[in-house]
Parts: C-alpha cells; sequence; structure tokens
C-alpha cells in the first residue's frame, strides 16, 4: 500500500483484507498519520453506530413495539452498520426519533440541563453519509462523512 | 384601586412584552475546528466540552473559528458569514416557536459547495452540531444552540 486508498483503510477496519493485505494496511498505518488519522475517525463512526444500536435495542426491550418498529426501520437495514446514506427526509426523522426515544428511555434522568430534546426532521447533505447521535437531551450531533 | 388598576396594568404589559420577546428567536452560532493535535479547548467552547465528551466524536482539541448570536423574529431568516479562509454561511430560518423546541430550517454552505439542508426542531436551550467535513488537519464543527 504505497499510497494512501481510503477503500483499503475501511476494509481494514472491517477485517476483510486477507493476511497479506492487511498486513501492507498496517505497514502504512506506521508511516502515515492521515490514514491513521481516518482509521481513529472510522472507528469512532463505528463506535457511535454501536452505541446507537445497543441503546436501540435496550430500549426496544423495555418498549418493544413502538421504538423497535422505528429502529428496525431506520437502523437494521444496511448490511454494515458503518455506512448509512440518507436519501430520504423521513428516514433522518425516524434514526433521529429512535435514538432520542432510547436515550430517553434508557436514561430519563440523566443530568438535569435546562434543555429540551431537538429533534432532526429532514437532512440533505449531497455526497455525504450522515449520522445522528443524541448522547444526552439537548444535544444532537450530526456527523457528515465524505462519500468514498 | 387606583393601585390595583395600576399593579395590573404593569402585570399585563410585563406578560405582554415577554410574549412580543417570544416572537424572536435567539440564536448563538459557534464555528469550530477539531482535531487530534493537542490544544485543549477554546475558552468561548467550554460550554461544550462535557457533552462533547460524551460522544464518540471527541477529539484533543477544538479551537474556535468564530461565533455569532442573533435574534430572528418568527418567519424570517438570518444569514451569518464565517471567514474560515473561504466563506462558510449558516442560514436560519425560524419557523415557529414553541413551549419545548422551535421548528427551524438550517442551509449550511462553504464556499461554493451546499453541506446541508435541514428541517429540525431545536429543543428550548439544546444545541444541534454538525460537524465532519474535512478542515486542516482536522474537522468542521458548526454549533447551532438556543443562546441561553
Amino acid at each position: 500500500m504505497p499510497v494512501c486508498k481510503e477503500e483499503l483503510i475501511d476494509l481494514y477496519l472491517d477485517g476483510e483484507l486477507d493476511p497479506g493485505a492487511c498486513g501492507e494496511v498496517e505497514e502504512h498505518l506506521r508511516g502515515c498519520a492521515r490514514c491513521r488519522d481516518l482509521l481513529a475517525a472510522r472507528k469512532r463512526q463505528a463506535d457511535a453506530y454501536r452505541g446507537l444500536i445497543a441503546a436501540a435495542v435496550e430500549a426496544a426491550e423495555e418498549d418493544a413495539d413502538s421504538v423497535w418498529d422505528a429502529v428496525a426501520e431506520a437502523i437494521c437495514r444496511p448490511r454494515r452498520i458503518r455506512i448509512i446514506r440518507l436519501r430520504v427526509a423521513a428516514w433522518a426523522g425516524a434514526a433521529a426519533a429512535a435514538a432520542a426515544a432510547a436515550v430517553l428511555l434508557l436514561h430519563p434522568g440523566a443530568g438535569t440541563p435546562p434543555a429540551s430534546s431537538s429533534k432532526i426532521l429532514s437532512l440533505n447533505s449531497p455526497g455525504h453519509d450522515i449520522t445522528i447521535y443524541q448522547p444526552q437531551t439537548g444535544f444532537t450531533v450530526v456527523w457528515l462523512q465524505e462519500q468514498s | 384601586m387606583r393601585r390595583y388598576l395600576s399593579a395590573g396594568a404593569l402585570g399585563l404589559a410585563l406578560i405582554l412584552s415577554r410574549t412580543a420577546a417570544a416572537e424572536d428567536l435567539p440564536v448563538m452560532v459557534d464555528v469550530f475546528t477539531a482535531s487530534e493535535e493537542p490544544g485543549g479547548i477554546s475558552p468561548e467552547l467550554e460550554y461544550l466540552s462535557a457533552r462533547l465528551q460524551a460522544t464518540p466524536f471527541r477529539f484533543n482539541s477544538y479551537r474556535a473559528l468564530g461565533t455569532a448570536s442573533t435574534e430572528i423574529p418568527v418567519g424570517s431568516e438570518a444569514v451569518l458569514t464565517f471567514d474560515i479562509g473561504e466563506p462558510l454561511r449558516v442560514a436560519i430560518r425560524v419557523r415557529s416557536i414553541g413551549n419545548d423546541a422551535s421548528a427551524i430550517s438550517v442551509g449550511l454552505t462553504r464556499g461554493d459547495i451546499r453541506l446541508l439542508d435541514s428541517e429540525l426542531e431545536l429543543g428550548r436551550n439544546g444545541t444541534v452540531l454538525v460537524g465532519g467535513p474535512p478542515f486542516g488537519s482536522g474537522y468542521l464543527m458548526i454549533a447551532i444552540s438556543e443562546r441561553w
């Protein structure tokens, strides 16, 4: 891997490279700060999805019908959770609502900031994959990542 | 009797003034960069520090690029422009103001590139953070908050 190849970083993170290619990527990473940063960012994003799904699933166990229907529709459709492409505005709303519901169900008294929840009703960001994350009431993160 | 009428008039005036004030949405926009380079957090971003640390999108440093506050009447649009080496335009239109959240439209343009179009409900005292576009060695972040 003599030059930076973003798609190889993705495959490496997903464990989809054979041992030889894996070694080449690791060797490249040792000498390329840009790719190390990219790998770290992708790991953070993957962690975000895992946290989002885990929270939603846990909430679904408590309030099975309404939350899970939205989560299953919004989140579980992509085969690989690393990439979610928001092409339909309603999709973003469902994901945000499900995430907000999951967080509120799990942490009904989390902190006491004088803030109320924000809701993303629609999103359009050409050329970007979008992650919506709502770690606490009153704070919503919309993360844009350029599509490779 | 006159004393009671005066008190009543004063109370009514206060109520009316608060109602009139509620027709404007106070908004604060912070534009900053996040990176893995050492550097800490700019003082003006301290209010976001704890919130950011609770997300997977946490970084070693957060450096302020610009901040602006405005009050936007219902039905009006405010366009805030930040010079970040190229113009970053943040257009916010207020559609309605509610007790718990306000319906707004947000458009982000960086140079000639449209980054985002969104419809959202901004929670009372809430923050919506848009991040992810590469900026220098890190990422561009735009925090839109109901000012408090």
